[in-house]
């Protein structure tokens, strides 16, 4: 399976993949377009990789995720390319034996992908302004980077 | 020569692809060349990470003529 897709994520398709014999919790997080950002409003965001990189750190990552965590079924799609409010950026499926399992290696994965694989967001405003990074609740620093 | 690759809010200064002929020394050396080169994108550069053959490298790894590097800002997917 691919990690990366210029295309929109068809979550339902990935769900039905997404079910074992052996799993009794099977968590979805799915990354959403929201249309707000520190007061400002959003009208799109766009996503590079450095996409050969990218995709092979997603792999290993849930193939580390997999290994700790004891999952039967591991998956994580990023979109590329300019993504709509309300659609899906990103989705991390994991299902395990139990819900504590899949609930944290599910977080784990995306807490990765955020911070450690080479992919980047640009905020595209409503007032034409644009800004590189942000838009994760784990840094609140303010927005320094608009470009007009 | 070695061959660097910026990606994100890089691109606001520096091209898709530069080819810079004298490689530096290492990773430490770069970085502080690239500074000198865009003074604007220091404060961004101090915070990227480096990556040659698709693996992130430390400031002490050494160029070698033909290497591919890519010069990756602070990740924000999701």
């Amino acid at each position: 399976m691919k990690h990366l897709s210029t295309d929109k994520i068809d979550v339902h398709a990935l769900w039905a993949q997404a079910h074992h014999p052996e799993a009794g919790g099977v968590v979805l997080f799915s990354g959403e377009v929201r249309n707000n950002h520190q007061g400002q409003e959003v009208s799109h965001l766009f996503y590079e990789a450095a996409e050969p990189m990218a995709e092979k750190m997603i792999a290993a990552l849930l193939a580390e995720a997999t290994e700790r965590w004891g999952l039967q079924v591991a998956i994580a799609v990023h979109r590329l390319g300019e993504v709509v409010v309300m659609d899906t950026a990103v989705v991390v499926i994991t299902a395990a034996t139990h819900r504590q399992e899949a609930y944290t290696a599910n977080q784990y994965i995306i807490d990765q992908i955020k911070h450690q694989v080479p992919l980047w967001k640009c905020e595209h405003f409503v007032d034409g302004t644009r800004a590189w990074g942000g838009h994760c609740s784990c840094q609140h620093a303010p927005l320094t980077n608009k470009i007009p | 020569m070695i061959t660097l690759e910026f990606f994100a809010g890089l691109k606001d200064y520096f091209p898709t692809l530069m080819e810079v002929r004298e490689a530096p020394a290492d990773i430490h050396h770069l970085r502080t060349y690239l500074m000198s080169e865009q003074s604007l994108a220091k404060a961004l550069l101090q915070q990227c990470r480096f990556a040659v053959a698709d693996q992130f490298v430390q400031e002490d790894y050494p160029l070698r003529p033909g290497d591919v590097v890519l010069v990756i800002p602070p990740s924000s997917g999701g």
